[in-house]
């Protein structure tokens, strides 16, 4: 995790950025730390990626094995049982409503292709994820150090930490399409987007109590 | 880095031992090892999470460099902290103990100590955000954000970790028997059973402490 990653100006989102190359996506089944410089910091290259219909393939594969390895380790705090849970969570419930949002976008006149789409969409749970990634020794750590006939329990903790890398995965996918010019068409149908992000945030919410993770 | 370890450990040592010179000689020397376990401890928990927040929020900073930094954050805490070591340790020999349910100067020299730990750990933030502007070249729209979501992770951790490591001082007397060396999971006086609870017993007193 030593090697620093090209700097990148964080208010400023390169112009013209190159969009990843495929053989720098497969390296980060390699380095795994490099998916958090492809899906948190080089949101340029990031965008130039979705923009290219022949990246944005490679580049939504990458991002849907970020959204599960990231996840596990924090499920696996409360047990090999539930190692799956968090990436269920997230990738499941964007899989469920990713359809709405292509037909929907589509019909609002947003012409982006299934993987363009699927792109974006992913971003989502592989942000969470590895935001996950970053709050599992916290939530290990205070799993470990609260009694367990707490006020707030472990599932208060567990939550609250999976909401808060939740919305800091939607905030980092509206950054990345509202900063962005090359992306008007998402900006113009903005009431599509906050709906599909609302019906979202409710079926998380719904597939967290299939989970059993409320409790 | 090293340096800097050695540094945050003796100064936080000595901080942790003239608190707990305000009750008994058992609660500082303990203080010694549990104080630099506290910060340490915070550190570790929270390294990956101040990883990833730099990432998200547009930091040029490796594994390596965040964990420098936040150890340069800590450090100018606790060397603060230490500076204030004599001042505190006299306090605390000179105070008027809490007997029975009459707390005399213990109020005052709990609020103290926040107020230095806060003061502390302002200014340290302040220079390292400073330094972050020159060294690296991070926008203050990066900067606040930064060094604001470490401080909230380090403090929602480094709670926790205070409360299960605690005692570090306070109001009860010793007893026959020695006290474990810190409380853990165990509920405190006011039957709160985690950081998060005392601080919400705090605004909420249970029954019995209305």
């Amino acid at each position: 995790m030593t090697p620093l990653p090209p700097a990148v100006p964080s208010e400023a989102v390169p112009a013209h950025a190159a969009p990843f190359a495929i053989a720098e996506l497969r390296t980060c089944l390699v380095r795994p730390q490099r998916m958090l410089d492809v899906v948190l910091v080089e949101r340029g290259r990031l965008v130039a990626s979705v923009l290219q219909p022949a990246s944005a393939i490679a580049l939504a594969a990458a991002l849907l094995v970020c959204a599960v390895a990231f996840a596990v380790p924090f499920g696996l705090v409360e047990g090999v049982r539930r190692g799956g849970h968090v990436a269920m969570l997230f990738l499941g419930s964007v899989l469920l409503c990713f359809p709405s949002l292509q037909v929907f976008g589509s019909y609002l006149g947003v012409r982006l292709s299934i993987a363009q789409n699927l792109a974006i969409a992913l971003l989502i749970p592989s942000a969470a994820a590895l935001f996950t990634f970053g709050f599992f020794p916290i939530h290990w750590f205070l799993l470990y150090t609260m009694s367990a006939d707490a006020s707030l329990t472990t599932s208060g903790v567990r939550i609250a930490l999976l909401a808060v890398s939740l919305l800091l995965g939607l905030s980092h996918c509206n950054r990345c399409l509202f900063l962005d010019p090359n992306l008007k068409a998402f900006r113009s149908s903005w009431p599509l987007w906050i709906a599909w992000q609302a019906l979202l945030l409710f079926i998380t919410w719904r597939m967290a109590r299939a989970l059993d993770m409320l409790t | 880095m090293t340096r800097s370890l050695v540094t945050l450990v003796a100064s936080a040592a000595l901080y942790g031992f003239s608190i707990g010179a305000s009750h008994s000689w058992l609660y500082a020397t303990r203080n010694l090892l549990k104080f630099p376990l506290l910060i340490l401890v915070t550190a570790a928990v929270c390294a990956v999470s101040y990883f990833v927040l730099a990432r998200f929020l547009g930091a040029p900073l490796g594994f390596v460099s965040v964990q420098r930094l936040v150890l340069a954050v800590f450090r100018d805490t606790v060397v603060l902290l230490a500076s204030l070591s004599p001042v505190v340790f006299w306090l605390a020999c000179t105070m008027q103990r809490p007997v029975g349910r009459e707390l005399h100067d213990y109020p005052l020299f709990q609020g103290l100590n926040v107020v230095a730990i806060a003061v502390s750990g302002c200014l340290a933030v302040r220079v390292q955000a400073r330094r972050l502007l020159g060294e690296r070249g991070l926008g203050a729209a990066s900067r606040g954000p930064l060094l604001g979501s470490w401080m909230v992770v380090s403090l929602a951790v480094g709670g926790q970790t205070a409360w299960y490591l605690r005692p570090f001082f306070g109001a009860t007397p010793l007893g026959a028997v020695a006290p474990p060396f810190c409380d853990g999971a165990k509920p405190d006086f006011r039957g709160a059973r985690s950081f998060y609870e005392a601080c919400w017993y705090l605004v909420v007193p249970p029954e019995g402490w209305r």
